[in-house]
């Protein structure tokens, strides 16, 4: 609000942070203003329809993760309405919205751990919608936690070979008895995880508690235990919560190397807009539930729906708003985060 | 081990390596123990003179060791549940009771309609009912009990915490009772009811007997029950053995993530059903091999009354006062308490009655739960992590976790995710919120910070 205020119009890719919506939900101006897309397919209007996937194209076989036309209620709301999102194969795409815009419900769908009202998740051309959690890891997809959600009393090392838990096939017995089979299978997971780990740059810390390790080495180590599930698609939520500049930085080139060198799709969420901008070959902008943009940072910087989703509208609304400025506008933004955040760990 | 490392929380390493070195020596540590006892039984002291012997075979009777080892079994499988997986289990007797009934139906002639039937068993062949050797009992009951840890286990996946240890209590309840009401179900007597099974067969000793090197029969003779600590000696030992073995591959692992966070554990892939089943499968097949070990070798009889609440309670107690986790610890803690509970009392209330003249040879036993319970108290007081404690515990014990203070000090304002960086570069602020977090992370839970909570329930 206070940005708004202050008149910050000239480009999103500066405004680093936002508190939440900047319309309060019954606010009649403003639901005007975020009519959702009738097109289902494609949920784009005006200069972001060209990165639409090849029209005529499958989007289930041509893309590694397609969410179809997903819709989820709770109770009577609706926090995600009718939204088709797709992850093409080798890409860095993002997900972005204001607080409460309905991504982390969304990447929980997508990750299963909400099972969509109406809709279908496919991940490389099969249909997943009700495969449980910890399969659809098996299966390839990964993610990590926008709080860190390490074993924190597991060495690093651990940590991803607890993610390996899928690949890895010796049994109980073979276990006690330590099957050469299984000894093998050790041997290569420990190699294995030491690779993942001086991949990410934290190879020192393989013996350290997690808990122990500092907090952008925790965010390494989330990645690198994801990474050990072997996945398709790689999920970020919020990666770059708490880093510098610097550390943004170095995180871009990783994501990218991610994405070359491993070929994982990589889908970021966040609503730190200056690394989405740098960093996404394609953005999705969700505001209360509903797709309102999609297409290149350029698009997304110069569309008008998305700068009023995140600044909110000058003029009638911001005229209605401005008689009590900041008087109970400090406590909106945590509550809209703790919603978020439950929503995340339920 | 337990070697006091100055910088606690970093000690993992040099910790690893210890272990390292123990996997190779405790295999021979173990038995020589084992071998010393028996040896110091059946040589040693029949020779010594009196007033050195008396004192031995006061304070550490023959049968005092074998139920301290037989309650090591029990601890160790409720150490699989409750501290790898991190499962509470308040039921935990219910396996006792299986194993010690599957004991009783296939090594006694527990009812009339019992048939005839004998495999490799010491007893003399015309003796009626069934009579199965020991070690073949011990797998059937262990499997037996396994199936019922699933049983057990499907109802409980969806609880956690409180909820699933009032759940595992329940079938505790559940199993004794059906005991109890054993002797007459829809007319047909499956269990013995109130008075039991008796005259269990005891455990034989098969080529050594022949041989006349043991007993034939490890009867609750002298001379049995000094030959009864290698049997349960054994038996201990391999419960140890499974217990690292499993600790250390892709199923301990995958506890120990769960018993961190099972969410991110499901998230990484881990199949949090099979996984948590396997949990109450292998320790209900401890529990089985105990079961069997108590009514052969220990008590000869099994009956509903033995098997109540307290039992499950003094179980836990072990696993928590030894160290939860910690296979060392929670074998030790089985001794102290096992041994306290049958003879310790007794023996400090014949000492204390000679000095002072008092009478608590009698009094101070029957008193056992309440000083079990100031013990408990007092360690949770002092010694939380338990007398030898994981290596990991023992790391969230002294300090809170770097995530954990962050949290403390970011959490109201999450969204503003910024506020973390700025927090990281004073350093002040940092000591101040780690201080916060001490204080906060002993005195409540309602912080709400995922590790917090773990701490409490560890």
């Amino acid at each position: 609000m206070s940005e708004s205020t202050r008149g910050v119009r000239e480009s999103l890719a500066d405004v680093t942070q936002l508190g939440g919506t900047p319309n309060s939900p019954g606010d009649p101006a403003g639901a005007a203003g975020y009519g959702r897309p009738d097109s289902a397919e494609s949920g784009v209007d005006g200069p972001t329809s060209r990165v639409v996937p090849n029209e005529g194209v499958d989007p289930v076989e041509s893309n590694v993760l397609f969410a179809d036309r997903i819709t989820i209620r709770f109770g009577g709301l609706t926090a995600v309405d009718n939204v088709s999102f797709s992850i093409p194969p080798r890409s860095v795409v993002s997900l972005i919205g204001p607080n409460g815009a309905g991504k982390t419900t969304f990447f929980n769908v997508l990750t299963g751990l909400y099972e969509a009202t109406e809709g279908s998740v496919y991940l490389d051309g099969k249909d997943i919608t009700a495969v449980k959690p910890h399969k659809r890891a098996a299966m390839g997809l990964a993610r990590t936690f926008q709080n860190i959600r390490l074993f924190g009393l597991m060495t690093a090392e651990e940590n991803v070979m607890v993610a390996m838990h899928s690949h890895l096939k010796a049994g109980v017995l073979s276990t006690i008895i330590k099957t050469p089979g299984q000894r093998r299978e050790e041997r290569e997971a420990h190699e294995t995880a030491r690779e993942l780990l001086d991949y990410v740059g934290i190879g020192k810390t393989a013996g350290e508690l997690a808990r122990n390790l500092s907090y952008g080495d925790q965010r390494r180590l989330e990645i690198a235990r994801a990474m050990a599930l072997r996945p398709k698609v790689l999920l970020l939520d919020e990666p770059t919560a708490g880093m510098n500049p610097q550390e943004s930085a170095n995180f871009n080139d990783f994501v990218y190397r991610v994405r070359d060198e491993k070929g994982i799709s990589v889908l970021l969420i966040e609503h730190d807009m200056s690394v989405i901008m740098k960093i996404s070959e394609r953005i999705t902008v969700l505001d209360r539930g509903a797709m309102i943009a999609q297409g290149t940072p350029d698009d997304i910087r110069n569309n008008q729906q998305v700068i009023e989703a995140y600044l909110g509208k000058t003029g009638t609304r911001e005229g209605k708003r401005l008689p009590k400025p900041g008087s109970d506008q400090g406590g909106q933004p945590v509550t809209t985060a703790g919603a978020s955040t439950n929503g995340e760990q339920a | 081990m337990a070697a006091a490392h100055p910088g606690a929380t970093r000690a993992l390493k040099p910790a690893r390596g210890e272990r390292n070195l123990g996997r190779l020596a405790w295999p021979v540590g173990y038995v020589v123990v084992i071998l010393f006892l028996f040896v110091l039984y059946q040589y040693l002291l029949p020779s010594l003179v009196k007033p050195v012997s008396a004192p031995v075979l006061a304070w550490l009777p023959v049968a005092t060791i074998n139920e301290c080892l037989m309650w090591a079994i029990m601890a160790l499988g409720l150490n699989v549940v409750v501290g790898y997986a991190g499962l509470l289990d308040l039921g935990y007797v219910a396996f006792w009771a299986l194993g010690g009934y599957t004991a009783g139906w296939l090594m006694a002639f527990p009812f009339n309609w019992t048939f005839n039937f004998h495999l490799f068993s010491p007893v003399r062949a015309n003796a009626p009912g069934t009579h199965i050797n020991f070690w073949l009992v011990c797998i059937v009951a262990g499997v037996l009990c396994s199936i019922l840890g699933l049983i057990i286990g499907a109802p409980t996946l969806r609880l956690r915490g409180d909820y699933l240890a009032l759940v595992t209590l329940g079938f505790g309840e559940v199993i004794t009772q059906f005991f109890r009401n054993s002797g007459d179900i829809a007319g047909y007597n499956i269990a013995g009811g109130d008075p039991g099974i008796s005259s269990i067969d005891p455990i034989g000793t098969g080529p050594l007997g022949a041989l006349g090197v043991a007993p034939k029969l490890l009867t609750n003779s002298a001379a049995g029950n000094i030959w009864k600590i290698l049997v349960l000696g054994l038996l201990v030992g391999i419960c140890i053995f499974i217990s690292l073995r499993i600790r250390e591959g892709r199923l301990g692992r995958a506890w120990l993530a769960l018993r961190e966070d099972e969410l991110a554990a499901s998230m990484m892939g881990v199949p949090l059903v099979r996984v948590k089943l396997l949990a109450y499968a292998v320790g209900a097949f401890f529990g089985g091999i105990g079961g069997v070990a108590n009514a052969s070798g220990i008590t000869t009889a099994v009956s509903p009354s033995g098997f109540d609440f307290g039992k499950s309670v003094l179980v836990l107690l072990m696993v928590v006062l030894g160290g939860m986790g910690n296979v060392w610890g929670v074998t030790i803690g089985a001794f102290l308490l096992s041994w306290l509970n049958s003879n310790g009392l007794k023996q400090i209330g014949v000492q204390f009655d000679a000095i002072a003249g008092t009478n608590l040879e009698a009094s101070l036993p029957r008193y056992n739960y309440v000083i079990l319970g100031l013990l408990l108290v007092l360690m949770m007081l002092f010694r939380r992590e338990g007398l030898i404690p994981e290596s990991r515990t023992k790391a969230l014990m002294s300090m809170p976790s770097r995530t954990e203070a962050e949290s403390l000090g970011a959490e109201s304002v999450e969204a503003e995710a910024e506020t973390d960086a700025y927090e990281h570069a004073d350093p002040d602020g940092d000591a101040k919120i780690a201080a916060a977090a001490m204080a906060g992370s002993g005195a409540s839970t309602t912080h709400g910070s995922p590790g917090a909570r773990r701490e409490e329930e560890s």
